[in-house]
């Protein structure tokens, strides 16, 4: 028997331009592509400028997929649940999933790579330095055999 | 996945029909990709100007058709809408491609180059 994953409140901050989505998704890649997409028109619609929404949308992208692939191993069953608000000067992000413990790798500046081996460029491990990069803060508690990461930006006004 | 491809003598133009370049798509990318590389001989720029979106996915998907022509072929990007390029400038990985401002280029270069 497995509890059912349910969505934590995010509690907004009242005004009509809080932008607030709660979902729980299966652990699929292009569920995530859908929600990315809804999450674009509507930061769009709220009038928030082209920079800001490409930035949350790929904080978003990047915290799904590591969820999927790292933490569900890409079975498509697994449940994760967001919570995510958005405010003219915050964007939280809350994920939270029923997957194996995983850790945050520290935040470290990307590198340009060497060109002299093709074959050494890197192919992945682009997705927390994206996240940290893009964000301001990043948090990951375990509790209750789930996953808690929390995620803010601040939009630069 | 949909793309078209056009051929300019040497150089051939894969322009992206797809929004999104991400994780639902990377792998049926990649494998399409390296299709289209190992039928031609040309010179292959892919063009993005439709794709509005990358994840690193994406991106580590482009890496691999680039190291899947290796060094013999050329290989080229182009069109990129700004939160694309953002993806390629924060990941640095801006520094290993050839990146032109539109596939028009590549032609118009090898025109001139021929001329």
């Amino acid at each position: 028997m497995t509890e059912k994953l349910a969505a934590p409140d995010v509690k907004a901050n009242g005004g009509d331009e809080t932008l607030v989505l709660n979902r729980i998704i299966k652990s699929c890649q292009s569920t995530v592509g859908d929600l990315v997409s809804e999450l674009d028109g509507k930061l769009r619609t709220r009038g928030f400028a082209s920079d800001q929404v490409g930035d949350s949308c790929v904080i978003l992208a990047e915290a799904l997929n590591n969820v999927i692939e790292h933490g569900y191993q890409l079975e498509k069953d697994g449940d994760i649940a967001i919570n995510l608000s958005a405010t003219k000067e915050c964007l939280q992000i809350l994920i939270r999933d029923r997957g194996p413990s995983y850790r945050v790798p520290e935040a470290k500046t990307f590198t340009e790579p060497a060109t002299d081996d093709l074959e050494q460029l890197p192919e992945g491990g682009f997705g927390w330095g994206l996240i940290h990069t893009l964000s301001d803060k990043v948090e990951l508690r375990r509790k209750n055999d789930s996953n808690y990461l929390k995620i803010n930006k601040f939009y630069q006004m | 996945m949909e793309f078209e491809t056009e051929n300019h003598n040497e150089v051939l133009i894969v322009r992206l029909l797809e929004p999104r370049l991400d994780a639902a798509l990377s792998v049926r990318f990649k494998e399409a990709m390296r299709e289209v590389a190992d039928e031609s001989t040309e010179e292959i720029v892919l063009d993005l100007a439709n794709v509005t979106f990358m994840d690193s996915s994406g991106l580590g998907a482009v890496v691999a058709v680039m190291k899947h022509m290796g060094r013999e072929r050329v290989f080229k990007i182009a069109s990129l809408t700004p939160a694309v390029d953002k993806v390629f400038k924060l990941t640095r990985m801006d520094s290993v491609f050839q990146i032109l401002e539109s596939a028009q280029d590549a032609i118009e270069g090898g025109l001139q180059e021929a001329g």
